[in-house]
């Protein structure tokens, strides 16, 4: 059950989402509407998209941050090209954070998926289980990290049951340029089970209980009543769960920069943006070439889950 | 908490009736889930036991060798909270208690607020473009917090000016709690705006109709139709923007992160990570204590959490 199968699946169960309604648009409405939906709007354009837009202009320039813009020089494309050819952190960053979606998308996924189905029909009513998946989610990162550098630390809980804590011989977790980015991604599973859990429990309570029931009279097995019945109905907690792993698995940033700040193994390109605009450095559009490229790779997923929904509504 | 409920796991299992549910019922499956259930927890166990050790067992071995020499304390809650003990700061953590609920509190109820508000406008104010902009707001949630921070810092900083026009004015907020909330409000409201949204257009239509026969305008059909139904979905997502507010860094480090006056606990938690060395003993009771907000929220209200964030979005 990859993300992409499940778009597809999901687009496949569009139903109408708003009908006509009947009564008349007065001046009134007009001007609610304008208020309530115009004024957030304004907002939004004003502190997200402008900025957002001034960050793809200042992607093409040489900035310091410092002294007034009128240092800023043009530099066309030069920053894309020296990412791409000499930043030596861009490849690791780009296949950290692919590594991070894939893994998402094809194990912890589909994992929280398969035990919210279980626990919704084989242990209702035992808050543990609820308990113990839920609470990852409400730890911030900040504290996951600390909570997991107990188990992970060179003298930490799994070197000790291996029998080995010896600062010259164990098995550095964390250190390890190769082992730690596996490392990073169950600890970011462990919360992010959680979540899809918690999203499909709900999502399944809501589900009409007689398509369990005719499923099961017509002698359904519950994978075959799970991917034919429960899946397809569950469309709109499909999209955000799609969303949210896409999004969390693209802009992950603060797992890696409590750990180590983001080096040695643990590139990601969130990190990177963050370093460059705001660290020591401030090459600032560099930076935003960054910050431009990761917004198109998140973009994407969404385009084309639009897209698919339009092609669909005409 | 786990522990406590740990005993309750063997509660018996519901009796199935159906071949469907037979079929997925296997005493190895259970066992599988249970186990798993237990390695969950296995992390945050070993921070409880931890906080609760004295300074030297802490420094010396691992919270799993507590139980071979059962030392436990509150000193080191009193410690974080009261006295300016080295990395933690000279008032404690309180003072960065109140700044993160300081900045959570408003952002959650802006961000409700203005988006139930749009959501209802958006699902029963028909216009032509209302499914544009309904998408838009999913497009939105494509833009990376990364692309706007720098220049919506500036913007705080110096205001915009455009031809000797000001777009935006110098707001004065850099430093204070009000730009470490903005930002959490203006980029959580597409996704509020866009769950708010499915549950308000499946809100039964006729009462809508009969409010409007009655003469009530958009105002009374808000305060007494639709906040009162919709309180379900917007429990459970301002428990979300709870959580994610609560638990940022990145605007942290961004908005507020020159000065402790305005740091939130999680800004403090990843700066006390990096003096690890110093005052390794305040770590584990600093980051329980910054737990205890977001669980209390979070499993009081969890009832609403699983009712209402997707009611009505599922048919």
């Amino acid at each position: 059950m990859t993300s992409s199968t499940t778009t597809k699946t999901a687009a496949a169960e569009v139903t109408p989402r708003r009908r006509r309604r009947g009564h008349s648009f007065t001046k009134t409405d007009r001007a609610v509407l304008a208020g309530l939906v115009g004024g957030p709007t304004l907002l939004h354009v004003l502190l997200v998209w402008i900025p957002a837009f001034c960050t793809v202009a200042l992607s093409f320039t040489y900035w310091d941050g410092i002294g007034g813009l009128d240092q800023i020089h043009w530099v066309g494309l030069k920053n894309y090209q020296q990412i791409f050819t000499i930043y030596q952190d861009f490849r690791p960053a780009v296949r950290n954070n692919v590594l991070w979606l894939g893994f998402f998308a094809l194990i912890a996924t589909p994992l929280g998926v398969i035990l919210a189905y279980y626990i919704d029909k084989e242990l209702k009513g035992t808050k543990f289980f609820q308990t113990a998946f839920y609470l990852p989610m409400v730890l911030s990162l900040a504290v996951t990290g600390i909570v997991w550098d107990y188990i992970f630390r060179t003298n930490g809980f799994v070197n000790s049951v291996m029998g080995d804590t010896s600062a010259q011989t164990a098995t550095s977790w964390f250190g390890d340029p190769n082992k730690n980015i596996w490392i990073v991604l169950l600890i970011a599973s462990w919360r992010h089970i959680g979540y899809v859990m918690l999203l499909y429990l709900a999502g399944m309570k809501s589900v009409d209980p007689s398509l369990h029931e005719a499923a099961a009279i017509d002698g359904a097995t519950a994978w075959y009543t799970f991917r034919k019945v429960i899946f397809p109905s569950l469309r709109p907690v499909n999209v955000i769960i799609i969303v949210i792993t896409v999004i969390d698995s693209l802009r992950a940033f603060d797992l890696v920069y409590i750990i180590n700040r983001g080096r040695n193994g643990l590139q990601l390109l969130g990190v990177l943006v963050y370093d460059n605009i705001f660290g020591e450095a401030t090459r600032i559009g560099w930076g935003s070439a960054l910050a431009t490229i990761l917004f198109a790779l998140s973009i994407v997923p969404i385009m084309l889950y639009l897209y698919q929904t339009f092609k669909r509504d005409n | 908490m786990s522990l406590l409920s740990a005993s309750r796991k063997k509660s018996p299992k519901p009796v199935t009736s159906h071949g469907a549910e037979r079929a997925f019922t296997s005493p190895i499956s259970s066992i599988v889930v249970t186990v798993i259930a237990l390695l969950w927890t296995i992390p945050t166990f070993g921070l409880v036991v931890t906080s609760f050790r004295k300074k030297e067992d802490i420094l010396s071995d691992g919270w799993w060798n507590a139980f071979l020499h059962p030392h436990f304390t509150f000193d080191n809650f009193h410690a974080v909270l009261f006295s300016a003990s080295g990395s933690i700061g000279a008032q404690g953590l309180i003072p960065f208690a109140m700044n993160s609920l300081a900045i959570t509190i408003p952002a959650v109820v802006l961000s409700v607020g203005i988006g139930l508000m749009a959501a209802y406008a958006l699902s029963w104010i028909p216009f032509r473009y209302s499914d544009h902009i309904f998408y838009g707001l999913f497009a939105l949630q494509g833009v990376p917090l990364q692309l706007s921070l720098l220049p919506l810092l500036t913007f705080f900083a110096t205001g915009v000016k455009l031809f000797g026009h000001t777009i935006f004015p110098q707001l004065h907020i850099v430093g204070t709690l009000a730009s470490v909330w903005l930002p959490h409000v203006m980029f959580g409201l597409p996704l509020v705006t866009y769950l708010l949204h499915n549950f308000v257009s499946t809100l039964p239509r006729e009462i809508m109709e009969a409010a409007r026969v009655d003469g009530a305008n958009h105002f009374e059909t808000f305060r007494r139709i639709v906040l009162p139904l919709s309180t379900p979905a917007i429990a459970s997502i301002a428990i979300f923007q709870f959580l994610w507010i609560w638990n940022d860094l990145l605007v942290a480090l961004v908005f507020a992160g020159g000065t402790d006056k305005v740091a939130p606990l999680t800004l403090h938690l990843s700066n006390l990570g990096g003096n690890l060395g110093s005052h390794w003993e305040n770590v584990a009771p600093a980051a329980l204590f910054s737990i205890i907000i977001p669980l209390i929220v979070f499993f009081s209200l969890q009832r609403y959490f699983v009712r209402g964030l997707l009611a009505g979005s599922v048919k």
